[in-house]
């Protein structure tokens, strides 16, 4: 579904992603892990298609087309999903009219009439159960007012709204308390599918109790270091990132580098 | 003296010369009429090295001379596009400064609102102590030229404890009417609003053209709040693009009275405001809150003062501006808090965003503050739209244009809320949207 390869890309004179490979395919939960700085963000919003990330070498490619090629609004309309780590505060407009505006645009993309207002109705009051949101938030402005843990609940019941085929999720669990974080993990489980594919973006292993990853990848400095299956994270976790040796974007550890690191540390 | 005075400043004498028989207003008035033509020509044009009119070259209104927009008639379906249908509301139209009778609805409206020119006719009124008495030496030369040329407008007026039932709707309709091409028309209102203790009232100042041609329309709002009254003004400006606006309004505030202003600037080419509030009694509140949406070659300043002259009082700002094209927006929101007004409790706020690389503002707070136990806030904010929030919108389906124009409408939305009659807030609405480019698909958010 996904291919990544050899991945590098900048942010003004700053190069952040400094070769990424990574394929994901249908039905699969990838989990990226890594320190402040590493560039797990970055990743997440090069592939939403953020312009102020510049693409530098490298190719992705999403069910065979170039996703680079598409603009932010088209890799929408052709089913990835970001979850924002920080989601926009948009006054005035309400979540209705933005959810109703997201699902328009796709199914014009498709080439579907407009979504039928009962239907409408229908769709966003079951899915709203299942992030327990107050049905007044609804009504609101995007985001407007929300506390931290409503946003991150917003973004799910966005997601949950627009069914895309990819998920990526920046750092949607950030920030949240026990009973937040349990609602946004039942959102994510609800919409694992065989058809499916999620790219969670973490900086911690709790998320991962609650969704288990089919794989682990850990980011560091731009690069894969290492990528194992879910109980890679818990290591992550007990040992910290620095068992996997210095990890700043300035200093690339290769994955040569941490085999011979771990074999000293008798791993 | 005549041979001092420029050619152009000679006009307006001899203008004043040829109208004033026409010119409503008993012996007393003419008196007041001739003081202020004298006071003008001694001023002249504001000049842009005056502080107040730095970012104001007033050139555009003196490469012609003027001549009073003469007596117009209109019919309703002249009109008809500036009614607000859905509000239940009184209505006055004036057609080039003067009451229109035939196009008003005022059953039931008695003495509560009436055409000032008539009440300028009668010997001797309580407007001979309420004509100008609010400007305070704040007012400029363009005001003083209204009261010299002013033809009519509206004389409202609400006894002790009368709460209006419905809005009024002032219409101000510029028509060139028979126009001679070489004639260039100025329209001269003038208003008077008074309101006695514990009185409500809401009034809708609408400002709108007819025809292509270049008008000239100067108008002046007097506003004077007994103890606990409560005024809601809207004023929407609609000029036609070739129009030049100067409006002034002045405003005294009473004990514990309020004054809540929305000041909405759409159309026009060159366009200023002055919006001059007292707060003279303790417990007066103000809200000021102003949109002005240029493009193109727009021109719009806002000027704002208000005096804390009394303790316990309650001042609140909110200007904001969308900037497209090469359009140009000032605002200047000056506040003095005077010496015995402690307790003052004073935010002004105003924000610019630019939607154009060569739209232009300039924003200026000017605080002067001489009393010691106060609390005044200030913040002024110039920007673009958030790339951020266009790629939030863009990430969920929508394209670059729509996600510009939902943005731009969210910013100017808490504002137009604040309005709060529906039928006015949704004219404003529209006037924005259609302002934007391929609004259409914006227009179910109304």
């Amino acid at each position: 579904m996904l291919n990544i390869s050899n991945l590098h890309a900048r942010v003004e004179e700053k190069e952040i992603l400094k070769g990424i490979d990574l394929e994901v395919k249908p039905g699969e939960v990838h989990a990226i892990m890594g320190p402040n700085g590493s560039g797990k963000s970055t990743l997440a919003n090069v592939l939403a298609g953020r312009d102020s990330f510049e693409v530098t070498d490298g190719t992705v490619e999403f069910e065979g087309d170039n996703l680079l090629d598409m603009e932010p609004e088209d890799r929408a309309c052709e089913g990835i999903f970001l979850g924002f780590q920080y989601p926009v505060e948009i006054a005035g407009v309400s979540n209705m009219y933005l959810l109703k505006a997201a699902i328009n645009a796709r199914r014009k993309h498709l080439g579907h009439p407009e979504i039928d207002a009962m239907d409408f109705l229908a769709l966003i009051k079951e899915k709203i159960q299942l992030v327990k949101m107050n049905e007044a938030m609804l009504y609101r402005g995007v985001n407007e007012g929300f506390s931290g843990g409503e946003k991150k609940r917003n973004e799910i019941l966005q997601m949950l709204t627009l069914e895309p085929k990819l998920v990526i999720l920046d750092e949607t669990d950030s920030g949240l308390d026990i009973d937040a974080l349990k609602t946004v993990s039942d959102g994510i489980n609800a919409l694992r599918s065989p058809e499916r594919a999620i790219v969670l973006v973490t900086h911690y292993q709790r998320l991962l109790d609650h969704v288990v990853p089919d794989y682990v990848h850990v980011l560091a400095g731009g690069k894969i270091i290492k990528s194992g299956g879910s109980e890679l994270a818990q290591e992550l976790e007990k040992k910290g990132y620095g068992w996997l040796g210095p990890a700043s974007p300035d200093s690339v550890v290769s994955p040569e580098a941490v085999k011979s690191q771990r074999a000293e540390q008798g791993v | 003296m005549a041979a001092q005075i420029s050619p152009l400043l000679d006009h307006y004498l001899a203008e004043f010369a040829r109208v004033q028989p026409q010119l409503p207003g008993a012996d007393w008035v003419t008196e007041q009429r001739q003081a202020a033509l004298k006071r003008f020509v001694e001023a002249g044009f504001p000049s842009n090295r005056m502080e107040t009119w730095k970012y104001s070259d007033t050139r555009p209104l003196q490469k012609q001379p003027f001549e009073l927009a003469p007596e117009s008639t209109l019919s309703q379906a002249d009109v008809e596009a500036f009614l607000l249908p859905e509000l239940d509301c009184y209505r006055l139209v004036f057609v080039n400064g003067r009451l229109d009778p035939a196009l008003s609805e005022v059953v039931d409206l008695g003495e509560t609102a009436v055409s000032l020119a008539s009440a300028l006719n009668e010997p001797l009124t309580s407007l001979q102590k309420g004509l100008n008495s609010t400007l305070n030496g704040h007012g400029h030369a363009l005001s003083d030229l209204n009261l010299a040329f002013a033809v009519d407008g509206a004389h409202i007026r609400l006894a002790d404890n009368q709460v209006l039932d419905k809005p009024i709707h002032l219409l101000f309709v510029a028509t060139p009417g028979e126009k001679a091409e070489d004639e260039a028309h100025m329209v001269q209102v003038r208003n008077l609003i008074e309101l006695g203790k514990n009185s409500e009232a809401t009034v809708i100042e609408h400002y709108v053209g007819l025809g292509e041609d270049a008008y000239f329309n100067d108008f002046v709002t007097e506003i004077r709040l007994a103890d606990n009254a409560r005024l809601k003004r809207c004023r929407l400006q609609e000029e036609t693009g070739k129009a030049m606006q100067v409006g002034a309004t002045h405003a005294v505030l009473g004990r514990d009275s309020h004054f809540h202003s929305h000041a909405v600037d759409l159309g026009g080419r060159w366009v200023r405001n002055d919006t001059v509030v007292g707060l003279q009694a303790e417990g007066a509140e103000v809200h000021l809150d102003g949109l002005y949406v240029p493009t193109g070659r727009q021109h719009v300043d806002n000027q704002t003062r208000i005096d804390h002259a009394s303790p316990h009082c309650i001042s609140r700002e909110d200007y904001k501006g969308i900037l497209d094209g090469g359009s140009r927006g000032v605002f200047n929101g000056k506040i003095i808090v005077h010496k015995d007004a402690q307790k003052t409790d004073s935010e002004q706020h105003s924000a610019a965003l630019l939607l154009s690389g060569k739209a232009e503002v300039d924003a200026k707070p000017e605080l002067e503050i001489y009393a010691d136990d106060v609390k005044c806030a200030h913040g002024a904010t110039v920007g673009q739209l958030d790339e951020q929030a266009i790629f939030y919108l863009q990430s969920r389906g929508l394209d670059a244009a729509a996600a510009r124009n939902l943005l731009t409408y969210s910013f100017a939305d808490e504002l137009i809320q604040r309005v709060g009659i529906e039928p006015l807030r949704k004219r404003i609405e529209r006037g924005l949207l259609a302002r934007l480019p391929n609004a259409e698909q914006l227009q179910e958010l109304l």
